[in-house]
């Protein structure tokens, strides 16, 4: 391999035929033919020359102060390039997106089993194990903090002596109106607690990479991220380099879910790099060690009160939210802000009470994950909001009807929607679907031991970051010396698809089919800055600045051949699949013959968009604020489930699914059609058999034979339906996509239980066994609601 | 990571049997338990002893008294869809099926399956437990929602994970064992020990021991069996609860057969008392309701399992039904 010259190598697309990249199109994903070939190469296939393999020797224990590293035994076992440690690090030695409080190793204790003690280089993997079992650390364990609330109470251990709050990482606060007081003008009002647990990521491909560091200083990262553009700067301040010395090139994740956004194998693969000798070195997490050390959805407590007038008009919200964020903060001061803001779901809701802490423990790390807070408070929300509607006897899809926020109206932080909001249509369809008109016969239709319910849930996801962080992307496009566009994708496409979308963005404005289009994957040093791939912004976000560099681009190529034809203008000309055309004359020439007459400068064409913000100040504090409250752009959902309980068993089966989204204008139904069904088979899972066993901070659950994930076959039949209202903002009238699906299986799941069995069942996963345990407490006959 | 370890592939069970009684040696027939088992270092291997070149070990077929012979080698697969066994042992065929996922029980033979480890995650897991030689049993006072609720002797409170062992000992099939002593055949039943009698081992097999074939004994006419498994997905997944039933019912009472639970004890539990009270009864729904509440009445449930007595109870009543009505 060319020192210099990595070989980041432009993709062009292998498909039998060239297809047409209309907006709206339903184009199969340009990456599909790789992938299922086997093509594709990820992160975790660099290997090359000389390699090295670097490993991590885990803490394995959740809190105890590192008095010292005996590697002595480990540094003699042949094959063994180096050990490690926090001694070897120069720079900060911590990362973190918002609070940079974790290290890349542990140098005073470890905060969870999955902390990093030392890094290991070895030759090959099978010395790497061997050394790695001989590192001996001295720890003086700690007591531990397994639990939230547990973690509030004074006198608990402290995860950090030297963060002022004790164990709070971020409390939040919102009043609107008369706040809790307004409890008092209620008619109605239900209360409940409900707790959801930490969920894995379960990507395919664990967290991988690989590294090395050129004669001239560079270091070079290939892993599998959602942000490299961030990682840059974390690697760089965290080993003490320069940014401009390190690059981060990003290959297609496989599967990534959150769980990828932020240093994962980066830091460590960096700092291996700067002590092999030159050699490339490579890391590949194994199943288990992504359990330990990956992060997690985070678990939650939350406490709910909602009141309402005897007509169903809301009134009044309280909420209490405890989140348990693991030792790092990761993410979670963010993600604790975004359950804050959707706490009151997609409704009208003058007053409210909203306070949430995200609370350092020394469980596993609680981080990103598709939905990202909103996923635990959709649960809790559209469940009281049916326990509401059960007392006020009220039609569930009717109760939601009358609340539902519509463009102009205020979410329940007080925040004015100025974006489309497609909820209503979302809920009057659904209401029109065969699988909620004739509910009542499919229900009464049930086999011997079987009861069946239907339950629904609505739910809104904002997207993108925030007032205060700058939400932006560079797109760059380039007319290659040989006539092709080159997109250069600044986000990462960690499996939604947006990469393809991206071409199919460039391929419609330009005029051009697949097989005219090339992309260049995210690369710090080739593309441009674009945020991290999450937040339901990618295409929105990334999509937007596109649209203006191809544009740019289109009418430079226009105006060149409209000179060269002597035309009277570029509005003679038009781009057509492999060429320009003269449109009086019917005259043409072929892009490879136009870029001849280009000066190198002119072929690339680039622009910046940046995502509007919220301007009304909803006075909120300037923390809660950087964490990325209130969103502007929203997408919006309804759906239903439609459960089959056994009542033997007490094992749930989804029978069938409905989800109807408003994500603004589709540009590609079949990516769209994935995205929601990839959601819902995730929030199934969280819905009814995912469940993370963690005792005192060690997960039991380290594989997919313990830790259940659905599988083809327990993923039912999916009706998917967008209700494409035009955003006006979105590149063609789109919003996100990515998040907004995996919000209301629980909720919907859980309704469904309850309206089958007139039992609710407080606590997630909806398991068989917790089905029977609810059936014993409650009595088969009763209802109780 | 795989151990360091050689692997020897014999060509005949004597050769076998040698290998087999080298220190640290362990049989490899499908590898789907083994592999895993090494790579989580559950326990060493200095020797693997592949079996798959022995050809005498496959094959299912029917034997001169009309049972049926299964080779220790026969895939999972191959149990499910034979005709003979679907035809007769219908019960053997419906515990073949719900095993893991379709590849694994085309990699997975009859002989591994009824040999496998036990899935506890302590066990799997970094834990030094009794059964590994430790001197605690983590489960007791842990996370043991998926554990026993018989039989754990107060020493290990695991489930035995197989499917087809159950139905096995409904239709009280025999094990061929074969050794440097020779051959005997070990009633199913009996292949199987509770912590109490020897909690580092799960069956009778001495080192150098390997099973080589199953016999099913000739069917009863009259016999109606099945096998029911409750699980939290649909594929690939263990047991929480099951019941394997094979019962000969003649003049609409039972006149004999067993009932054997999995998913309830460190072996597969059969259910003498259920037994006791169908046995010359007509299945009808007092006899059912009082048979599937006679089942747990012994139960010992763990502080978080005790969901599994509704659920036993619910799965007899249910299967018990489903015979009754043919
Ligand atoms: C993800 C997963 C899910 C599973 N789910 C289920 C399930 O739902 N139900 C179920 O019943 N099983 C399940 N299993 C277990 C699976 O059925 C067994 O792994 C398989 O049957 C073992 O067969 P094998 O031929 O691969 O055995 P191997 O892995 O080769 O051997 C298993 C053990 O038996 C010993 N052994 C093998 N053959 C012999 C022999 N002839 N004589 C003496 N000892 C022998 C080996 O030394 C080893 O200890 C699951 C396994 C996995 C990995
Ligand atoms: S149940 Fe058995 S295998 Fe599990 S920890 Fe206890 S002794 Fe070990």
């Amino acid at each position: 391999m060319n020192d210099q010259n990595f070989d980041n190598k432009n993709t062009s697309f292998s498909y039998l035929e060239s297809r047409p990249l209309h907006i709206g199109a339903s184009v199969p994903r340009l990456d599909a033919y790789e992938k299922v070939t086997g093509k594709e190469k990820y992160a975790a296939d660099y290997y090359g020359e000389n390699l090295v393999w670097a490993g991590v020797k885990r803490a394995g224990v959740p809190h105890a102060v590192l008095r010292g590293i005996d590697f002595s035994s480990a540094v003699k076992v042949p094959g063994i390039v180096r050990v490690l440690t926090h001694e070897d690090i120069t720079g900060s030695n911590r990362q973190g997106v918002i609070r940079k409080d974790q290290p890349v190793l542990v140098n005073d204790k470890a905060r969870h089993c999955g902390d990093a003690i030392a890094l290991v280089l070895a030759d090959n993997k099978e010395s790497l194990k061997e050394a790695l079992d001989l590192i001996v650390c001295d720890f003086e364990p700690l007591p531990g903090v397994f639990d939230s609330e547990q973690g509030l109470r004074n006198g608990a251990a402290l995860v950090h002596e030297d963060n002022a709050d004790g164990n709070r990482l971020l409390k939040g606060e919102i009043k609107t109106g008369s706040g809790s007081d307004a409890y008092k003008e209620c008619d109605v009002i239900v209360e409940a607690c409900f707790q959801t647990q930490s969920q894995e990521h379960a990507y395919l491909e664990t967290e991988a990479g690989w590294a090395r560091l050129l004669a001239n200083g560079k270091l070079e990262i290939v892993c599998s991220t959602q942000t490299p553009f961030r990682d840059r700067m974390e690697v760089a301040e965290a080993l003490g380099l320069d940014p401009t010395l390190v690059r981060i090139i990003a290959p297609y994740p496989g599967g990534a879910f959150g769980g990828k956004d932020g240093v994962t194998v980066q830091t460590l693969l960096g700092l291996a790099a700067l002590h092999s000798g030159g050699r490339p070195v490579k890391m590949w997490w194994n199943r288990e060690e992504s359990f330990v050390s990956g992060t997690k959805r985070h678990a939650a407590l939350m406490y709910y009160q909602l009141g309402a007038k005897a007509d169903g008009t809301l009134h009044f919200l309280d909420v209490r939210l405890y989140f348990d964020t693991g030792p790092y903060d990761h993410l979670g001061g963010v993600v604790l802000t975004l359950a804050l803001e959707h706490a009151g779901g997609p409704y009208r809701i003058p007053n409210a009470q909203l306070t949430g802490w995200a609370v350092y423990t020394n469980n596993p790390i609680g981080g990103a994950f598709r939905g990202f807070g909103v996923t635990q408070v959709t649960a809790a929300v559209e469940q009281v909001m049916d326990m509401l509607a059960q007392k006020l006897g009220m039609d569930p899809v009717k109760l939601r009807l009358k609340n539902a926020t519509k463009r102009g109206d205020r979410s329940c932080v007080g925040k004015t929607m100025v974006c489309s909001n497609g909820l209503v249509e979302c809920l009057e369809t659904l209401s029109k679907h065969d699988l909620w008109k004739q509910a009542d016969d499919w229900k009464s239709s049930a086999g011997p031991f079987k009861r069946r319910g239907v339950g629904i849930a609505a739910a809104m996801q904002g997207s993108g970051y925030g007032p205060v962080v700058p939400d932006y992307a560079n797109a760059k496009v380039e007319l290659t010396s040989d006539g092709k566009i080159r997109v250069y994708c600044g986000v990462v496409d960690m499996g939604q698809g947006n990469a393809s979308t991206n071409l199919q963005i460039a391929g419609s404005i330009l005029g051009q089919e697949s097989g005219q289009m090339e992309l260049v994957l995210p690369d710090t040093d080739r593309t441009l800055p674009s945020g991290s791939a999450s937040a339901s912004r990618c295409t929105y976000t990334f999509g937007n600045a596109l649209i203006g560099a191809a544009e740019t681009l289109k009418q430079r190529i226009l105006q060149r051949a409209a000179d060269l034809f002597m035309a009277s203008g570029p509005h003679e000309m038009a781009l057509i699949p492999g060429s320009v055309r003269h449109l009086p004359t019917g005259r043409e020439v072929p892009l490879f013959r136009l870029v001849k007459f280009f000066q190198d400068s002119e072929r690339i064409a680039v622009h910046h968009f940046r995502a509007p913000v919220a301007a009304d100040n909803i006075g909120v504090s300037p923390e809660i604020k950087l964490h990325g409250l209130p969103h502007t752009l929203f997408s919006f959902g309804a759906c239903l489930a439609a459960v089959e309980v056994d009542e033997l068993t007490g094992a749930a089966e989804v029978k069938r699914f409905l989800a109807v989204s408003d994500c603004g204008k589709v540009l590609n139904p079949q990516i769209y059609q994935q995205q929601i069904h990839g959601g819902i088979a995730q929030g199934l899972g969280y819905a009814l058999s995912e469940k993370l066993e963690v005792e005192k901070g060690r997960i039991l659950t380290t594989g997919f034979s313990t830790y259940i994930i659905p599988t083809a076959s327990d993923v039912p039949e999916i009706d998917s339906i967008a209700v494409e209202i035009y955003e006006p903002t979105g590149p063609f009238g789109l919003k996100g996509v990515g998040e907004i699906a995996t919000n209301g299986p629980l909720p919907a799941v859980a309704n469904a239980v309850a309206d089958a069995l007139g039992i609710r069942v407080f606590e997630s996963p909806l398991t068989a066994e917790r089905i029977l345990e609810a059936f014993a407490s409650n009595g088969r006959q009763e209802s109780s609601i | 990571m795989l151990p360091n370890f050689k692997y020897v592939r014999p060509g005949s069970v004597e050769e076998a049997i040698d290998h087999l009684t080298s220190e640290g040696a362990r049989v490899h027939a499908g590898g789907t338990d083994l592999l895993g088992c090494l790579r989580d270092n559950v326990f060493g291997a200095l020797k693997v002893v592949s079996i798959n070149a022995l050809d005498d070990l496959r094959g299912i077929r029917q034997t001169p008294d009309r049972g049926v012979r299964i080779g220790a080698l026969a895939t999972i697969t191959q149990v499910e869809n034979h005709e003979l066994i679907n035809e007769r042992y219908k019960g053997l065929a419906m515990g073949a099926s719900e095993v893991a996922s379709p590849q694994l029980r085309n990699q997975g033979t009859i002989g591994g399956n009824i040999c496998q480890k036990p899935r506890c995650w302590y066990y799997r897991g970094e834990f030094h437990c009794i059964r590994k030689g430790g001197n605690l049993c983590y489960a007791f006072g842990g996370e043991n929602q998926f554990h026993c609720i018989f039989g754990s002797d107060k020493k290990c409170c695991i489930v035995h994970p197989s499917d087809i062992a159950p139905a096995l000992v409904a239709f009280d099939a025999r094990v061929r064992v074969s050794g440097h002593k020779g051959d005997r055949l070990v009633p199913i039943e009996k292949f199987y020990v509770l912590p109490g009698e020897d909690v580092e081992r799960e069956t009778v097999l001495e080192a150098g021991e390997i099973v080589t074939e199953i016999i099913l004994p000739p069917i009863i006419e009259g016999t109606r069996s099945s096998y029911r498994k409750v699980r939290a997905r649909r594929s690939w997944d263990f047991a929480l609860a099951g019941v394997a039933l094979a019962l000969v019912l003649k003049g609409g009472k039972v006149e004999s057969g067993r009932v054997v639970l999995s998913g309830a004890a460190p072996v597969p539990w059969r259910s003498h008392t259920v037994e006791k009270v169908i046995i010359g009864q007509k299945l009808d729904s007092k006899t059912i309701t009082r048979a599937a509440e006679t089942a747990v009445h012994n139960a010992e449930p763990l502080a978080k399992n005790s969901y599994k007595i509704p659920l036993f109870k619910a799965i007899i009543e249910e299967e018990l039904t489903k015979i009754a009505i043919g």
